[in-house]
C-alpha cells in the first residue's frame, strides 16, 4: 500500500538525530523478565488446569523434596548461639525421624505427580486422536447424508414421473376403449345411440370433423338433409 | 428466506459480537427475517436478541442462509454442517497458537483447534466474506475454493459521538501536543500477540530521551492473575519507566475519553485480522504509528505511518517527530481521513447487502 508520506526519509532523519545526540537505547530485554513466582503461590482453587503450572510445580517439588535436617544457625549473640546449638543437638534424636518420614512422603508424592503427568500426556494424545477421528466421522456422515438424500430425491422424482406416465397411459387407454365400445354400439344400429352419436358433448366445440361426421351419418341413415340442432 | 447468524461466543464489547449485532440491525432494516444463535452469551446481552443454541436450534429451510462467524473451534458446528441450506462464512481470523504457548494453555489449545477447524471446513461453505485481504489470502492458502470477498468490519461511527468521560479528559489532557507531556495510547485486550512489551520499550526510550513527562495509556482488559499481564507489570517496574497506566476493563465513555486525549496512537501488534482500534484512532483524529503485521497495512492504508521494523529507539524518535511536527501530523491526518471514508458505515452496509443479494441470486440460478 503506497504511502504519500516519505517514511524512509523521516526514519533516516531520526537515525541521524539519534546518532548525533548519542541517545541512550539501553533496555532490559522482555525475555529476561521471569514468570512471576507469585502467580504460582496464589492460585485460587478454581484455577483451570494448566500444563505449564503442573510442570513448574513438579520441577520445584522434585528439586526440593528432600528437606535438609541441618540448618545453619545465623551468627549473632555468642550466648544465644550456644543455646541454639545445644537445643539442636539435644532435639536431633526426635526431629531426625520426623524429617526422614516427611522426606519419604515428599518423594512418594513427587513420584505420584510424575505418574499423573505421564498419564495426562497419554490421555491428551488419545483425546487429540479421538477428536480428529470424530471430526473425520462427522464429515463422512454429513457427506453420506447429503448423497443419500440426493439419491432418494432422484428416486422419488423418477417414481413420480413413471407413475404419472403409467396413469396417463391407462386413462388414455380407458378413454379410447370406452369410446370404441360406444361407437360400436352406435354402428350396431340403436336409434337412441345414433341420434346421440351425432350430438356433441356438452360444452364440446363443434369442429369441422364433428360436423362432417354428423353429416355423413345423417345422410346414411335418412337420406335426407341432415338435421342440425340448434 | 431467513438469515441465521451463528457464532460460538457473544460478548459485550467484543468486535465479533458487535458486528453480529450490526448485521442483525442492517438485515432487519432491509426487511430480512433474521436471528442470532450463540453458545457463550454475555449476561448483558438481552435474551430476545441472541438465542442460546444449547436450548435448541430450529432446522433451517433449503432457501435460508446461515452466516457463520468463524473464529475459533466450536462443538456446535455440526448443527451447521447438517443444515440443508446455503452457508456463508464470515472469517475473522484465528490468532496463531504460538503466541499463547508460554502463557495460557486453554487459549493455546483453543487457537490450535480453531485453526485446524478452519482448514478442515474448506468445503463446507458456499461463500466466504473476509474482514481483510490478509484474511482472504489466509483462506485461499488453506484451500478454500468457494468465492471469497472482502467485507471490512461494520463499525457504527455514530456510537463514537457519544459523550466521553469528562473525568479522564480533565485528569490527563495534555495542554499542547507539541509541548511536553505527550499522551501515547494503544487500545486492545492485554494478550501476547498485541506485543505490549514493544510499546512499553519504545515509550521508555521516548520518556528517557525526548519527553520526561510523557504518559502511556494501555487501554484494555486483563485478568489480575494473568501471567502475561504480570510480566508486563514487572517489566514496567524493571525498566523504571513512570506514567504507564493499565486501565483494565472500563466503560465505553472512558474508552472514548482515552482516544480523545491521545496525541499519538502506537500499535506494535504482530497479528491482527482487522484491528478496529486503528479505525477508532482515525475517527478521533489521532496520528497512528503501527507495525506492519497481519491486516494492519490493509486497515491503515495510506493513513498513518507503517513501520517495517521494530527498533524501540527509532520508534521513540518517530513518536517525538509525530507529536511535534505540525506539518507531518497534518499530512498523516489527511491520509487517515481518506482511509477512514473506506469504512463508512453506509458504504460497508450497502456492500454487505449487495454481496448477500448477489449470492442469493447466484444460488437461485444454480438451482
Amino acid at each position: 500500500m503506497a504511502q504519500k508520506i516519505d517514511v524512509e526519509k523521516i526514519m533516516d532523519e531520526i537515525r541521524a538525530d539519534i546518532e548525533r545526540r548519542e541517545l541512550d537505547d539501553t533496555l532490559v530485554p522482555f525475555d529476561e523478565i521471569p514468570f512471576s513466582n507469585e502467580i504460582m503461590n496464589v492460585l485460587p482453587d478454581s484455577h483451570a488446569y494448566s500444563r505449564k503450572e503442573l510442570r513448574r510445580n513438579l520441577l520445584y517439588a522434585a528439586d526440593h523434596y528432600k528437606v535438609p535436617l541441618d540448618r545453619v544457625i545465623e551468627a549473632g549473640n555468642a550466648g544465644a548461639m550456644t543455646v541454639k546449638k545445644a537445643v539442636r543437638k539435644f532435639t536431633r534424636f526426635y526431629i531426625k525421624p520426623v524429617v526422614e518420614d516427611q522426606n519419604s512422603v515428599n518423594a512418594a508424592l513427587v513420584n505420584a505427580l510424575r505418574q499423573e503427568r505421564n498419564y495426562i500426556q497419554i490421555q491428551e494424545q488419545a483425546v487429540r486422536e479421538l477428536k480428529e477421528r470424530v471430526a473425520a466421522l462427522e464429515t463422512e456422515i454429513a457427506e453420506l447424508k447429503k448423497n443419500d438424500r440426493a439419491a432418494l430425491e432422484t428416486e422419488i422424482a423418477e417414481l413420480k414421473k413413471n407413475g404419472r406416465a403409467a396413469l396417463e397411459t391407462e386413462i388414455a387407454e380407458l378413454k379410447k376403449n370406452g369410446r370404441a365400445a360406444l361407437e360400436a354400439e352406435i354402428a350396431a344400429g340403436r336409434p337412441e345411440a345414433e341420434s346421440a352419436a351425432g350430438m356433441p358433448e356438452y360444452g364440446e366445440q363443434r369442429t369441422e370433423e364433428n360436423s362432417s361426421r354428423n353429416l355423413k351419418q345423417a345422410k346414411r341413415s335418412t337420406g335426407t338433409k341432415p338435421k342440425y340442432f340448434k | 428466506m431467513k438469515v441465521i447468524q451463528m457464532l460460538p461466543t457473544f460478548m459485550f464489547g467484543d468486535a465479533i459480537g458487535n458486528e453480529a449485532l450490526e448485521i442483525d440491525r442492517i438485515l432487519k432494516d432491509a426487511g430480512y427475517d433474521t436471528t442470532i444463535y450463540a453458545e457463550n452469551i454475555s449476561d448483558s446481552i438481552p435474551k430476545n436478541i441472541v438465542h442460546d443454541i444449547r436450548q435448541g436450534f430450529e432446522e433451517p429451510d433449503r432457501d435460508d442462509v446461515i452466516l457463520y462467524h468463524m473464529s475459533i473451534a466450536w462443538p456446535y458446528f455440526p448443527c451447521i454442517q447438517r443444515a440443508q441450506c446455503r452457508k456463508i462464512a464470515l472469517y475473522h481470523n484465528v490468532t496463531p497458537a504460538s503466541f499463547f504457548k508460554e502463557y495460557h494453555k486453554d487459549f493455546y489449545d483453543g487457537c490450535m483447534s480453531g485453526l485446524n477447524e478452519v482448514k478442515r471446513l474448506k468445503n463446507e461453505f458456499d461463500y466466504c466474506l473476509a474482514d481483510s485481504e490478509f484474511n482472504r489470502q489466509d483462506l485461499i492458502s488453506y484451500g478454500y475454493s468457494c468465492p471469497i470477498d472482502v467485507l471490512p468490519l461494520i463499525i457504527p461511527f455514530g456510537d463514537y459521538r457519544k459523550k466521553p468521560d469528562s473525568r479522564v479528559i480533565r485528569k490527563y489532557s495534555s495542554p499542547n501536543p507539541c509541548a511536553k507531556g505527550t499522551n501515547v495510547a494503544f487500545v486492545g485486550r492485554i494478550v501476547p500477540n498485541k506485543k505490549f512489551e514493544d510499546i512499553i520499550a519504545a515509550f521508555t526510550l521516548y520518556q528517557r530521551n525526548y519527553d520526561a513527562d510523557a504518559k502511556l495509556f494501555l487501554v484494555g482488559n486483563y485478568g489480575k492473575d494473568d501471567v502475561y499481564f504480570c510480566r508486563l507489570r514487572d517489566y514496567v517496574q524493571e525498566l523504571g519507566v513512570k506514567n504507564v497506566f493499565f486501565t483494565g476493563h472500563i466503560s465505553f465513555a472512558e474508552i472514548l475519553a482515552y482516544y480523545r486525549i491521545a496525541d499519538v496512537f502506537v500499535c506494535m501488534s504482530e497479528h491482527e485480522g482487522f484491528c478496529v482500534p486503528i479505525v477508532e484512532a482515525m475517527l478521533f483524529k489521532t496520528p497512528i504509528i503501527a507495525f506492519d503485521a497481519g491486516a494492519v497495512a490493509d486497515t491503515l492504508g495510506d493513513g498513518g505511518i507503517l513501520l517495517k521494523e521494530k527498533d524501540p529507539l527509532l520508534t521513540a524518535g518517530l513518536i517525538d517527530r509525530v507529536a511535534r511536527d505540525r506539518e507531518l501530523r497534518e499530512e498523516i491526518l489527511k491520509g487517515q481521513r481518506r482511509q477512514l471514508s473506506r469504512f463508512r458505515f453506509e458504504k460497508i452496509r450497502d456492500l454487505f447487502l449487495r454481496y448477500l443479494s448477489d449470492f442469493c441470486s447466484r444460488k437461485t440460478e444454480e438451482n
